[in-house]
Order: C-alpha cells, then structure tokens, then sequence
C-alpha cells in the first residue's frame, strides 16, 4: 500500500519570482544543471484562459549523464527531474520527487537508481534554501 | 508497482524524423502539445548518444488534464508533462512511454492519478495511431 508520499515540499521564505532565482542558483552550486525549463501557470493561461498560482517547472539533470537512454528507455522517464517552484502566498514552494527505496525486495532499476542519486543532489541543493514540509507519510 | 507495466515501448518502421512528424502530427490530433522538447545529446549530454543515433525526448501533455492534476496540489507538476522518448534505431524509431506514476509504490499528489493516467493513455492511443500510420508494429 502506498503510505509514504511521491513527492518532497519545501517551503522558501522568499516571494516566486525570487525562490525561482534562488532554487536556479543552488542547483548551479551543486553542480546540477538546468537544461529546461516551463512556466506552467503562463501555460495553462494561455491555453485555457485560467489564472493559477506562479507555477514554473525546472528540468534537471546531473552534470553528466550516468548512462544511455538507448539501453534503458525508463531512465528517459525520470531525467531530466522536474523541479516544481509554485507560489505560496507572499512565500513559496518547492515539489522534488521522492526516489523511494523499494521495499518488495525487488532490485532497482537501473533508471530508478539513477534518479535516486540526481534525487538525493537536489534534495541537499534546495534544503540550503528552503524548509521541507511535513512528510504526512 | 511493476515498472514493467509502466513501460510501454513502439517500434516504427519509419526513419527518425518521419516518425517524429507521425507523431507530431499523432498527439496533435488527440489535443495533446509537446510543451518542451530535448536532444538527448544536445541537452542531455547522453554521448553514447550522440555518437550512435539521434534521440529526443518530448514533453507531452494536454492542458486541460495538466490543470486538473495541479489544480489540488502542484506537486503534481513533478509528473506532468509525460516524457516520451524517441529514438533512432537504424531504419527504424522507437518510442518509448512511460507512467511515472506506476513506478513507485508511493501516495501521489492530491487529484492527481486520475488526470495523469487519463493523460498516459491519450498519449498511447495517440503513439498507436502513429503507428498505424507507419504500418509497423509494437512490442
């Protein structure tokens, strides 16, 4: 049964438009690399004519890339990261995947243990930054 | 969960850039957009890559299933757009989709599974029809 949550929040006591910068600025420190990026609300408003919160999504990958899609399509899944900065009143909030270790006793996959490293740089990138929320697992 | 399920592969018996155009021209007609687009050598640094055959990831999503997702709790956006990975295989492409949702046995963002598993099946339907197109089959 799924318990324990998908995703990590943390929270930044800075307004969007900086906690963007700010998040940008941590993962270039960590040596992680921001290959993308899409301003998710700017879309949708576009699109559907519905102003949401400041949402943007920044693609990460690690610096250099552990493997080749072409012997494993899943790591394609995975890489690069989103890494989810919304607006939360005058503050903000960061989303990151929680890479979660598997507990049925099957093996990683290889992707998944990839993503688990890129995860776990990230994580350390943004808690420099930012307070992580609850668990609620 | 099983990432064995997730895991949708196609085979086309197309050249890389006809068969993006399929399904280009596939996801368009099922209202879905490529919001960002990768080269995996490019972008990606995948050198093993870029020294055997071109690749490309595409961002799919709709923007009406990606609202419903975020609507309840953002952190959906870490699974939206879908990431459907293109690549060449001498005379032929494969394309490869998958449900990140069904990779881990974990509890995802509130309202969220839904809409993205609504969003995953559009997009198989839609690489089925490009395939069809293509006349080619899948594994």
């Amino acid at each position: 049964m799924a318990d324990e949550k998908a995703t990590s929040t943390y929270l930044i006591a800075e307004p969007f438009d900086r906690a963007v910068n700010l998040v940008r600025r941590v993962l270039a420190a960590a040596n992680l690399k921001i290959v993308g990026e899409l301003n998710m609300s700017g879309r949708l408003q576009r699109a559907l004519l519905i102003r949401t919160v400041p949402c943007t999504v920044l693609f990460a990958s690690a610096p250099t890339s552990p493997a080749s899609f072409a012997a494993d399509p899943q790591e394609a899944a995975l890489t690069p990261l989103h890494i989810v900065v919304s607006a939360h009143g005058s503050q903000s909030e960061v989303h990151v995947l929680r890479v979660l270790p598997r507990h049925d006793g099957t093996p990683d996959f290889r992707a998944i243990a990839a993503s688990r490293l890129l995860q776990t740089s990230i994580a350390q990138a943004i808690e420099k930054i930012g307070m992580r929320a609850s668990l609620g697992a | 969960m099983n990432a064995g399920l997730a895991l949708q592969v196609y085979m086309m018996a197309e050249r890389f850039d006809r068969a993006l155009k399929l399904i280009r021209g596939a996801l368009a007609d099922m209202d879905l957009d490529v919001a960002v687009e990768f080269d995996v050598a490019g972008n990606l640094g995948d050198k093993e890559a870029e020294i055997a055959a071109p690749s490309r990831i595409l961002l799919v999503d709709c923007p009406l299933l990606a609202f419903e997702a975020l609507a309840l709790d953002r952190a959906a956006g870490v699974f939206v757009p879908l990431h459907v990975l293109v690549s060449a295989i001498g005379d032929r492409t494969q394309v490869s989709v998958v449900n990140p949702t069904a990779l881990f046995d974990a509890r995802l963002p509130v309202g969220a599974a839904e809409p993205v598993d609504r969003m995953v099946a559009r997009v198989r339907l839609a690489l089925e029809s490009a395939l069809q197109r293509s006349g080619a089959n899948s594994h």
